[in-house]
């Protein structure tokens, strides 16, 4: 082989990630921001980098490209597939791309190995839906795929939390990876191409730093009444399953199993006039298997640790408040001050500072939102009630706190179908900061990762495609004028939790991606990726013209002489 | 020399544009504001006709619709969590049985009666699934609105499907859900009922064909309590139209491929 060839090779290996770096990082977010303005600049983006090509090889190199590209994508679909489906359906690829691009211009065998190798390489290396995720983050730990991608569960909670009374913090996350890394099968199941007919059978996992990667902690390195405590509550797939609690010796077991037969719902719809009633009866039959779920693992874990559960806020947070809601009762401590009072909320969303004096407040939730005002007398009273009148589907509610406004006081970032920004003044009255103009918009947290100077806003939200419904990872600065999105990642995220889990003293972001079960560690990249690739596809471009220039020069300079 | 005059052009052009497209603020600002919620005006009317009317639907919904289409879903959420039972396209036939295309829990289905034997496709496979006895008279269950008749609000008239409709809406308590509830469905008595169906409150709207009297649409949403959650939000609704349509017709199981 002669040198040049080689060389050729080389440059081809090196464009084939410059293809994937533009088509994911410049192309598709342009598109996905900017609809007609971005398909349009990705046209002449395209346009003028081909144009820059030296004639004779232009089609070939469009073709290495496009390529690629299908390679890539192909070869990342194939990623979950047993390995025998993965050797076959990448010989078929290879061959198939092959005889295309052979029809379309002149491509030469060796440099499609080149490329078709270089696509492999990066789907053994990297995860084939992370990419978009590189022009801000860099991808600290990917997890493997934590359960059946064959079922109806779309994600599960996320959790950062210490649990092994080391001083770091871990994940925590449930799956059944045992089960889907000796095989996906199913089991047997008499439909077993419906989904809805199994059990649901998930472990709860604890992933510990341990200095280069993730390891899952095997229980007795962790305290299983320390991660029961850390459970959020989740009503997955209500009201269509019952669930049950297990201890074993792999963990915490959840096991969710269908409370009626697809087709005896289906029949009880079907008879409409019954239907919201047979409905009802089921919401009851599936919240009580819920509250005895809850009641027995108390019990189990009480039982074998000795300690004792229930606490919904704990102590250790920075506030110094714990809380708890039994019996329509409101109990807890503040600053060691202990506290209670009736109560018409079940749930308790979470704690803030909304004033500048030393009180802290609890948002409570139940028909509607009601916040208590405790201080440290341990005096607690009811302050304000946020009420269906005002809030229509305030009851379904879910929040994050923080200042955004950085007056020192917390505000109430609130997800109900229209999210907004809510800020509680002296006498219990609310100020809107903000509200969101459609109902795509969810708060998911409010960090500060990496080196940001100051919190931002973490939200899910679309992209300017309406069409689309996928809600995408934005980050936001918050300014009395509205949110200014800072940046957006083109892929689905959610549970955004942001938390220091590999001790290093900066935030962290981990991350579900629904359905595929896999959740990522996301560290801040200083590497600014995005004004890289535009850079350099400047530069190629103004190489390829500069080339045009010097041949016109010389084929002029030819002519004349 | 003219057309590298040009090309130059275009790359400046481009150069420009590009930067532009970099450094505009291609924020996503969104105002403030307040909410607002409208209420519609409701009428009153007098209880002895809205009993009359919503009787009369009943009776000729029940007795006289022999074939109609529908669509609907019941969709529950309780914080994040979001499920939903969908009919995205049914049609019925009392002589034949009911034809369903829909999901449950993100799962497409297509579900079909014939006669007395029912059968599921939730993938590509046909099944046969043991068939419910009632499900066959689907528009049964509406009794129970009579025992709340007096208590209805009508609402503004609306269209639906081109067919001028009356509105009626009622909010039950839990006390009013054990009235209302139909002959066949019981409420499971649990210690979770005692706790949190008092505290549930149910809308029911429902309307009535001005020209026919018959049900063309429901809808109820169900607030309840759940523990440690805040509220359940269930949402049913469902509409029916082509009331007795000789367009409607369901094809024999033989075209699945299903063998009886």
């Amino acid at each position: 082989m002669n040198p040049k060839n080689i060389v050729e090779k080389i440059i081809l290996v090196f464009l084939s990630f410059y293809f994937l770096a533009l088509y994911e990082l410049v192309v598709t977010p342009a598109v996905m921001e900017w609809s007609f303005f971005g398909i349009l600049l990705s046209l002449i983006i395209v346009g003028l980098l081909s144009f820059s090509i030296p004639s004779d090889k232009r089609i070939s190199y469009l073709i290495y490209a496009l390529a690629f590209l299908a390679i890539n994508r192909a070869l990342g679909n194939l990623k979950n597939a047993s390995i025998i489906l993965n050797v076959v359906g990448s010989v078929i690829v290879f061959f198939v791309i092959f005889f295309i691009s052979k029809y379309f211009g002149r491509v030469s065998f060796g440099s499609f190995i080149v490329v078709f190798l270089t696509a492999l390489f990066i789907n053994i290396t990297f995860y084939p839906f992370e990419y978009p995720l590189w022009s801000k983050f860099i991808v600290k730990w990917r997890s493997p795929v934590l359960y059946d991608s064959n079922s109806t569960i779309d994600y599960f909670p996320l959790q950062v939390a210490n649990v092994d009374g080391k001083g770091g913090k871990e994940i925590i996350v449930q799956g059944n990876f045992d089960r889907t890394k000796k095989s996906t099968k199913d089991e047997g199941l008499d439909g077993e191409d419906f989904p809805f007919q199994k059990n649901e059978e998930s472990t709860y996992l604890v992933f510990s730093w341990n200095g280069k990667t993730f390891d899952e902690l095997k229980q007795g390195e962790y305290s299983i009444s320390e991660v029961a405590k850390s459970l959020k509550n989740d009503y997955l797939n209500f009201p269509y399953y019952g669930v049950k609690y297990n201890l074993s010796s792999n963990g915490i077991i959840k096991n969710l199993t269908p409370l009626r037969k697809p087709e005896v719902l289906i029949e009880n719809a079907m008879v409409f006039g019954q239907a919201p009633f047979s409905a009802i009866s089921l919401d009851l039959e599936s919240i009580m298997q819920y509250e005895e779920a809850e009641k027995s693992l108390e019990k189990n874990i009480a039982h074998n640790s000795g300690k004792s559960l229930g606490t919904n806020i704990r102590l250790d947070n920075p506030m110094q408040i714990s809380a708890q809601i039994k019996d329509s009762l409101l109990t807890g401590e503040y600053k060691g001050k202990p506290f209670s009072i009736q109560t018409g909320g079940s749930a308790i969303l979470g704690t803030a500072h909304c004033f500048s004096d030393d009180s802290a407040q609890l948002i409570v939730l139940g028909r509607d939102l009601y916040v208590y005002s405790v201080n440290i007398k341990g005096e607690i009273r009811l302050i304000s009630q946020l009420s269906t009148k005002k809030v229509p589907d305030i009851g379904t509610a879910d929040l994050v706190i923080g200042d955004v406004d950085l007056d020192g006081k917390d505000e109430l970032m609130l997800n109900t179908e229209y999210a907004r920004i809510l800020k509680l003044g002296e006498q219990g009255e609310w100020k809107v900061l903000w509200l969101s103009p459609d109902n795509s918009f969810r708060f998911e947290s409010y960090t500060r990762i990496g080196e940001m100077n100051r919190s931002e806003i973490f939200a899910l939200s679309n992209s300017f495609m309406r069409q689309n419904k996928t809600k995408y990872v934005t980050d936001y600065k918050f300014s009395p004028s509205g949110l200014e999105q800072q940046w957006r990642i083109f892929m689905g995220l959610t549970e955004l939790t942001p938390g220091d889990v590999d001790g290093d003293g900066q935030i962290e972001l981990i991350s579900y991606l629904p359905y595929k079960h896999v959740i990522f560690v996301l560290e801040k990249s200083k590497i600014p990726l995005v004004p890289l690739v535009y850079t350099f596809t400047i530069c190629l471009i103004l190489l390829g013209f500069y080339g045009k220039l010097g041949k016109a020069k010389l084929r002029r300079f030819k002519g004349d002489s | 020399m003219l057309g590298l005059k040009i090309k130059l052009l275009a790359v400046l052009t481009f150069i420009v544009f590009f930067t532009t497209a970099l450094f505009s603020g291609c924020g996503y600002r969104l105002a403030s504001g307040t909410v607002e919620t409208n209420q519609p005006k409701k009428e009153i009317v007098a209880a002895n006709l809205v009993k009359d009317i919503l009787e009369k639907s009943l009776d000729k919904t029940k007795n006289q619709a022999t074939k109609f289409r529908f669509q609907g879903w019941i969709s529950s959420k309780v914080q994040k969590r979001l499920t939903n039972l969908m009919f995205n396209d049914g049609t019925y036939d009392r002589q034949v049985g009911f034809f369903i295309k829909g999901s449950l829990l993100r799962t497409n289905f297509i579900y079909y009666r014939w006669k007395d034997n029912s059968y599921i496709n939730g993938g590509n496979k046909w099944r046969r699934v043991s068939s419910l006895p009632n499900a066959n008279e689907p528009l049964r269950g509406f009794e129970g609105l009579l025992v709340v008749a007096d208590r209805m609000n009508k609402l503004p008239d609306q269209k639906i499907l081109s067919q001028e409709c009356s509105v009626f809406q009622v909010e039950l308590n839990g006390d009013d859900i054990r009235k209302v509830i139909p002959t066949g469905i019981s409420i499971p008595n649990y210690e979770v009922t005692k706790t949190f169906l008092p505290t549930s409150k149910l809308i029911y709207t429902i309307w009535i064909g001005k020209k026919d009297s018959y049900i063309y649409q429901y809808e109820t949403v169900l607030t309840m309590p759940v523990p440690g959650a805040g509220m359940l939000d269930q949402t049913t609704f469902f509409r029916f139209w082509d009331y007795n349509s000789r367009n409607i017709n369901i094809p024999n199981p033989e075209r699945f491929g299903i063998i009886l």
